[in-house]
């Protein structure tokens, strides 16, 4: 299993959600961090807490855009993805992300 | 010797009118105690009560003119045309950016009291699924996008969500 800790290995400031918004987009993220960790290993744990927040165009782009740009199927990513946490605050975030998870579809 | 038989007689013997009205006392305090002891309880509860309830409300209170700040932010965010290249619109990115991370900053910091006005008021109500409606209403869509034009739609969607939760909290007003 390969861990994604979005402060550290990522950025403690992650916005926007295409690569024109930002350096820290959600489709970077997904692109270059995600998918590939995905394509290498049967289970992913990314760590989504020790940010400054994040908004939801960045959750959905990196979460949703999983589903939408048909990598996976939404069962697979609940299958193949554990959303850790350890402060309590973030919980809201891992509640997004699911929902967007679930509310995407094949483009 | 008068003296001193008189000194004897009040210690050692105490006037029958004493010994009377100390045990007609004892006697009243015996029977009221159990009502004595219930008020003071009682009121002591009551007090308890209120001051929680009193300190509730100021905690929502508190929620709610973050709440109206955060729709404030959000309003004045979404209402900022990002298009095009002169140098106003590099200024209405400018403010876009930090209204931005204003309101990121605003969302996270409202669940979060949230979240802790819940665990310690109302364990049984949970606000996680209206802040995350919420937090999508302000943050979804195009927001962060640099060339992002005014979007006066999202102005319903802020509001009825934010409302919605302002009158959750509302609710558990007495």
């Amino acid at each position: 299993m390969r861990t994604i800790n979005i402060a550290k290995d990522f950025s403690d400031t992650p916005l926007g959600r295409y690569r024109d918004d930002g350096q820290y987009s959600g489709e970077r993220f997904r692109e270059d961090f995600l998918l590939p960790a995905l394509k290498a290993e049967k289970t992913v744990r990314v760590e989504i807490d020790g940010v400054e927040g994040y908004g939801s165009s960045f959750l959905e782009e990196a979460f949703g855009g999983l589903v939408r740009k048909g990598e996976f199927t939404a069962e697979e990513l609940r299958r193949r993805l554990e959303l850790a946490l350890k402060d309590k605050d973030f919980e809201m975030y891992r509640a997004l992300i699911w929902r967007y998870v679930a509310e995407a579809k094949r483009e | 010797m008068l003296r001193q038989s008189g000194s004897e007689g009040s210690s050692a013997h105490m006037p029958t009118w004493i010994i009377t009205t100390l045990c007609l006392l004892g006697g009243f305090l015996y029977h009221i105690s159990p009502s004595l002891v219930g008020v003071i309880l009682g009121g002591w509860l009551i007090q308890r009560y209120w001051i929680r309830k009193s300190n509730e409300s100021a905690v929502i209170e508190y929620l709610a003119r973050e709440l109206t700040n955060l729709v404030d932010t959000t309003m004045l965010y979404w209402s900022i045309d990002c298009v095009g290249t002169g140098k106003d619109a590099e200024a209405a990115r400018k403010q876009a950016r930090q209204l931005a991370a204003k309101i990121k900053a605003e969302s996270h910091n409202l669940q979060a009291a949230l979240r802790s006005y819940s665990e310690k008021y109302c364990g049984d109500v949970k606000f996680e699924a209206l802040c995350a409606e919420v937090h999508d209403a302000c943050t979804g869509g195009s927001f962060e996008k640099e060339d992002r034009p005014a979007d006066p739609d999202r102005y319903f969607r802020v509001v009825c969500t934010t409302n919605r939760l302002r009158w959750k909290l509302y609710d558990r007003r007495v």
